[in-house]
């Protein structure tokens, strides 16, 4: 019954406004889409899983390691370790004994700022080459002092030292391919520069003559790799370009060494600070991924952290294209490595970590996303210290069918404390 | 019914049908907020200020009348402090709250972006452009992103149109030299960076892709041109007022620094200051802060204001060596030589083992002709140092100069060794070859030198008139 018996006419004009307010006011606001937001990876603190054992030579001054890697380069069927040591421009070789003792030798001296050394078979005879990716300099010069080098090996570890190019932007990685399908083994070559850099393949001619050939111009390169990336079986290359440009490019290969480019990814954040990018088939459907993280924070100020770095899947999905998938956040994510940590059929992935809020004591300096089988990450920090660790590599250094981490540090800047060169990480249990 | 109560009646109605739509918008906009209030996140590592803020803003939010502008503050807290998925929920709000709001959606892509996420980014760009079809900054975003996803007929549309409503931007002229880059129009390329440059001559971004452009066309002279004026200027995104504006609500000074340093390397120095004030206004303690303070304030030519910071700095934290060199180099600029000694031994009291003290020590001792100390530290700043030519350089000519010719030849060798290209090294090693009548070796050190465009063109004249003088014919 209407409250406003005296006024009738008026109640019934009153009616629409007033069921119109209690129909609003039971009324919810429209439902709201919450957007997905920056992806967090759970964190376990895990500092019990790993021992850490320094080896080689031990720490004086402030280490430069700029990369490490595994290989059994005297073929005595034990992993060695490789490593760029750019404080004193050289490569050196940690040697496993079979009592599984590591021993530091100096394999070649007087390479100017070496960051990169890939093992090869680059003559076909039958030992490992090396491939040095010499930058001329560490730190911003935009100079054309890199160059590339390759060490034959003459089967007892003598090295004698090929300067396939000098004179050029600084290069910061090399890998060895078929890529225009004669029998012999090409480069792929990413050179940083500064201000200018390049991309390019150097055909080999034989004879350890090479013949370059410009992919792409922009500065910035980091790292190249190569694999069959779009499933037509060929060998193609991506790169990951930093600086300002902060993208990932696909260069697909008709089979004769002529290239195709496109970018797979990239960031509108000209501060994204890429910083590693490598090959594994992460989610095991045959097709190689790419890894990639962004930790670089040298830019602009005092080195540190950003918010937005963090470690990156691109599912390679077939035909050359990829998806982005972001599996969480880490400051200063250097060196992404996927390995299978655990035997478990399933792909971790190894992260250090180089530009960080090192002032705090409890930040991640090496970490591993642990993926339950179904592509879903858990961040596990091994380590708080040493302090920034730029370079891993995973391998099994035992034999025990458990792969051992290994780290190489670069002290470039302050605290210069918890210092490292090279440190192998066993894993404490084992199945 | 009388016709005035006819009127009155209908009056009423109109009031009270008003004050419940009004009522009801601010019931659900009251609804809404509520909604998006994130939970708090955890602050204690964060000045307190920053927590007594996002309190504050949060009672705003919470408040019947003023709650929209509530939530953009915190929004603003969030996002600026690097609290992103609260400050994500909040922009999420606000764009149901305020839809005709172009800041939103814009806000929001930047933080898509931040985390490489174009493809979240694209759709709240294109929404921001048509909300605002003059924002400028969000167009030349829309074309990174555009750009960056292969589609660069999308890209250059957008570039095209931020140009046509913002002549001569230098930004969506390089973009658009880009995407000509990536279609394979080197020459269109080449023309549109020349034109950014006749228009903004100190872009590096532009300066950059026309040295390679210049290189990739065959051109190595004007390649070489460039990169000799380059320097090592960084690039800088374009001005973003509504996402710039944000650091005025950061409380983590190591951001407001890098802010600081980006906006004043960009050329705004005052804005630059007034963020690494604020930098230092929350770590009073921190050295660094006073360095990036003090750099800015010396591109400015503020060379006193400068000497304030860095003898602050140095008072803070005596080992920074950065700070100290900074200090000499001041005070040097301001023509204080005796205080700049002063701070030197200082400096090297508490720093022995800098490099870079250690080399300015080798310098002023050589200053004042006490040439075997001079040396003596020269060597020390390189074992210290070993990766770097310069104390060797500096070492070499010193030792040319004694009559130490053997041991200024080890110096430049060993600075070669660790710096292939070194220009300088490469000169003094050239002057070494013309003075002791080597012609071949001087010729041979002339083809390296030219391969280096950072040799100052002064050092190659004087080197051309050396080698006339000595040798009767000109260097090609």
């Amino acid at each position: 019954m209407c409250a406003f018996r005296s006024f009738r006419p008026a109640c019934s004009l009153l009616t629409p406004p007033l069921l119109l307010v209690l129909a609003l006011a039971g009324c919810r606001p429209v439902p709201v889409k919450t957007p997905s937001p920056p992806a967090r990876a759970a964190k376990v603190i895990d500092l019990e899983r790993y021992a850490r054992q320094p080896v080689g030579r031990p720490v004086e001054g402030k280490p430069w390691i700029t990369h490490v890697n595994t290989a059994d380069l005297d073929r005595d069927g034990r992993l060695d370790i490789l490593a760029c040591d750019a404080r004193h421009n050289s490569v050196v070789w940690l040697h496993q004994s079979a009592s599984g003792e590591l021993t530091e030798y100096t394999l070649f001296e007087g390479l100017s700022a070496p960051v990169h050394v890939e093992a090869v078979d680059m003559d076909d005879d039958g030992d490992l080459d090396l491939l040095v990716s010499c930058m001329g300099e560490v730190f911003p010069n935009n100079d054309k002092i890199g160059s590339v080098i390759i060490l034959e090996n003459d089967g007892a570890q003598n090295f004698t030292k090929h300067v396939l190019a000098e004179h050029i932007a600084r290069v910061t990685d090399i890998r060895a391919a078929d890529l225009d399908g004669d029998g012999r083994l090409d480069l792929a070559v990413a050179q940083f520069g500064y201000d200018q850099g390049e991309v390019r393949w150097m055909r080999n001619l034989g004879g350890w003559r090479f013949e370059s050939k410009i992919l792409l111009n922009l500065s910035g390169a980091i790292n190249v790799c190569i694999a069959d990336l779009n499933g037509d079986r060929t060998p193609d290359i991506a790169v990951l370009i930093s600086q300002q440009w902060e993208e990932i490019h696909l260069f697909e290969n008709d089979g004769k060494g002529n290239f195709t480019g496109k970018i797979i990814f990239g960031s509108a954040n000209e501060d994204y600070g890429s910083s590693g990018l490598s090959l594994c088939d992460l989610n095991r459907d045959g097709r190689p991924d790419l890894l990639y993280t962004n930790g670089d924070g040298m830019d602009y100020a005092e080195p540190g952290k950003r918010p937005w770095h963090g470690l990156q899947w691109l599912e390679n999905v077939g035909g050359g294209n990829f998806r982005f998938h972001r599996l969480g956040d880490m400051a200063g994510a250097y060196s992404p490595i996927g390995a299978d940590l655990e035997g478990r059929g399933v792909m971790d992935i190894v992260c250090v970590s180089t530009y960080n809020d090192w002032t705090k004591p409890d930040v991640a300096a090496l970490v591993v996303f642990r993926n339950d089988g179904k592509m879903n990450f858990t961040q596990h920090v091994l380590a708080r210290a040493p302090i920034q660790l730029i370079t891993c590599a995973v391998g099994d250094l035992d034999g025990s069918g458990r792969p051992a981490i290994v780290t190489g540090g670069f002290n470039a800047y302050p605290p210069f404390d918890r210092m490292d060169r090279i440190s192998v990480w066993l894993p404490k249990f084992r199945p | 019914m009388h016709p005035r109560n006819r009127l009155l009646l209908a009056s009423l109605l109109v009031l009270l049908g008003a004050g419940a739509w009004i009522g009801q918008r601010m019931l659900n906009r009251q609804a809404v907020v509520a909604q998006h209030l994130p939970a708090v996140p955890e602050l204690s590592s964060w000045p307190a200020a920053l927590a007594d803020e996002i309190g504050a803003t949060g009672q705003l939010a919470r408040q019947w009348r003023r709650a929209p502008q509530g939530l953009a503050a915190l929004a603003a807290l969030y996002h600026a402090n690097g609290f992103y998925e609260e400050a994500l929920v909040c922009y999420e709000g606000l764009r149901l709250i305020e839809p005709g709001e172009a800041r939103w959606p814009h806000l929001a892509a930047a933080i898509a972006t931040n985390f490489g996420r174009m493809d979240e980014a694209l759709p709240l760009l294109r929404r921001t452009i048509e909300l605002d079809p003059d924002y400028i900054p969000a167009r030349l975003r829309l074309g990174d992103v555009l750009l960056k996803t292969n589609r660069t007929d999308e890209a250059a549309q957008a570039y095209a149109e931020a140009l046509r409503r913002a002549p001569a931007n230098p930004y969506a002229l390089l973009g658009l030299a880009r995407c000509d880059l990536a279609a394979g129009n080197w020459t269109k390329a080449r023309e549109l960076l020349r034109e950014t440059l006749t228009l903004s001559p100190d872009f590096i971004g532009a300066l950059s892709l026309l040295a390679t452009v210049h290189e990739h066309l065959g051109d190595q002279a004007a390649a070489d041109t460039i990169r000799a004026g380059i320097g090592r200027r960084q690039f800088s995104d374009a001005p973003d007022p509504w996402l710039d504006g944000l650091a005025n609500v950061c409380f983590d000074p190591y951001r407001l620094s890098v802010a600081a340093a980006i906006t004043g390397s960009a050329g705004d120095r005052a804005r630059g200051l007034e963020l690494i004030d604020r930098a230092i206004a929350l770590a009073p303690k921190s050295s660094s802060y006073r360095r990036v303070a003090a750099q800015i304030m010396l591109a400015d030519g503020n060379r006193e204001g400068a000497r304030r910071q860095l003898q602050q700095a140095v008072e803070i934290n005596p080992a920074d060596s950065d700070a100290w060199l900074l200090l000499i180099d001041a005070l040097r600029q301001l023509r204080q030589e005796a205080a700049a000694q002063i701070a030197l031994h200082l400096a090297l009291a508490h720093c022995p083992q800098s490099a870079g003290l250690q080399l300015a020590m080798g310098q002023q001792l050589a200053a004042t002709g006490r040439i075997p100390e001079a040396i003596a530290r020269f060597r020390l700043s390189a074992d210290l140092s070993s990766n770097d030519a310069a104390p060797l350089v500096e070492m070499a000519d010193l030792c040319f100069a004694s009559g130490q010719a053997e041991t200024g030849l080890a110096a430049l060798h060993q600075a070669l060794a660790r710096q292939p290209g070194n220009p300088l090294a490469l000169t003094s090693l050239a002057f070494y070859h013309i003075v002791t009548g080597d012609e071949a070796g001087a010729r041979r050190q002339w083809q390296e030198i030219l391969r280096q465009p950072r040799t100052p063109p002064a050092m190659l004249e004087k080197l051309r008139q050396s080698y006339q003088r000595q040798f009767g014919r000109t260097l090609p």
